[in-house]
């Protein structure tokens, strides 16, 4: 399995450090500092979230599976995939968001009620790099076209961009889909007595940098 | 932090904002003598937005553990941007006209209702006394008895999104 991150900014940074040694280092995290980086926006938050929606084209190659983390993810699993899998069929897989979503707009709206629910991308698996990189490539487009995209009067939150430019991307593109156990993406719980106390195998987190 | 009680929880499971004091002196004179007043306790986090300093861009829990607490100074609701009630037992919101300035921070959304008491028609009196908004505000109902048959699209027509 090849893991991936992305970590424009320092405390994303700081944070996918956290990351890689909770998972004992066996992840590649793209920084500024990679020869492949550039400015797409000089909006921090836009800047970042695009280099997230175009990470598979940082990777050179792989044969195995990818599978992309948030950088502000961390797990208490001594070896947290060794239990995790996916039918073969699976192409690409997440955590789905719980809850059913009314929005202002029909764009967004329409693109949930394609798929049901809302999707959650800070967690993903991918069945190979060239499905990855055919994902990214629609995500990056939708990404950098969603103020045009979304037929509102009004600013949209910058840090739901990128979910909802994924959402309007799957739509173009006709992959097996796997819903995947929110263990592999707790972003819900915020206390670390809940998160110690938890099952899950990822969480997510600004939070207890001093794990 | 002040020390003002602007948002009362009372013993009828309602929950009243006021914009300043003596604007909540006023709403709390129109309740029974009979009820008593109640401020928001017991393992709430309250997400506080009131203050002026660097710090107001970023949400900080206050948590009450257990304590039942007489005042709750919640700064100036016309300044939350977001505000968590869930898992209570609130049955109603009284002027939520007041909360102007609702907006998601990160995932975080704005008004987060769920898991209380509140029946689709008090959950349609929440949306009909929002402002209209040009931020990016979600409000989450989910888990109350009235989620299913609220009418959603008075929150939507508004600008809100809206989770159940």
């Amino acid at each position: 399995m090849k893991l991936f991150s992305v970590a424009i900014g320092n405390q994303y940074e700081l944070e996918s450090e956290r990351l890689k040694r909770t998972i004992s280092n066996n992840i590649e995290v793209f920084t500024k500092a990679n020869r492949k980086y550039i400015e797409i926006s000089s909006d921090p938050l836009i800047n970042g979230l695009w280099h997230k929606c175009n990470f598979a084209n940082y990777i050179d190659k792989t044969k195995e599976p990818v599978v992309f983390m948030d950088a502000d993810m961390f797990t208490l699993t001594k070896n947290p995939f060794e239990t995790f899998s996916v039918k073969e069929s699976t192409e690409f897989a997440y955590v789905p968001y719980i809850g059913k979503w009314y929005l202002p707009d029909t764009i967004r709206q329409d693109a949930f009620d394609f798929h049901g629910h809302k999707i959650n991308s800070g967690f993903m698996y991918f069945k190979n790099l060239e499905i990855a990189k055919d994902i990214c490539n629609q995500w990056q487009y939708e990404y950098l076209e969603r103020e045009k995209l979304y037929n509102v009067y009004k600013g949209i939150s910058k840090d739901e961009y990128d979910e909802w430019a994924l959402m309007i991307a799957l739509m173009k593109k006709n992959y097996n889909i796997e819903l995947l156990d929110s263990k592999w993406n707790n972003w819900e719980l915020k206390t670390e007595d809940e998160i110690k106390a938890s099952d899950s195998v990822f969480f997510q987190s600004h939070n207890f940098l001093y794990l | 932090m002040s020390n003002i009680p602007y948002l009362r929880q009372l013993d009828d499971n309602s929950t009243v904002i006021a914009k300043d004091l003596t604007a909540m002196a006023t709403a709390l004179s129109t309740i029974p003598a009979s009820f008593n007043i109640y401020t928001l306790y017991e393992s709430g986090v309250i997400y506080d937005f009131g203050s002026s300093n660097a710090q107001s861009q970023v949400p900080y829990p206050i948590t009450f553990s257990n304590v039942v607490v007489n005042i709750i100074g919640l700064g100036e609701p016309t300044r939350y941007k977001s505000l968590t009630l869930g898992q209570r037992s609130i049955a109603q919101i009284k002027n939520a006209n007041l909360l102007t300035n609702l907006e998601d921070v990160g995932t975080l959304s704005a008004l987060i209702l769920h898991s209380n008491s509140l029946t689709a028609i008090e959950i349609n009196s929440l949306f009909a006394q929002l402002p209209k908004t040009t931020k990016t505000a979600t409000i989450n109902i989910s888990n109350n008895s009235g989620t299913a048959t609220c009418n959603t699209s008075i929150a939507t027509s508004k600008g809100y999104t809206v989770i159940i």
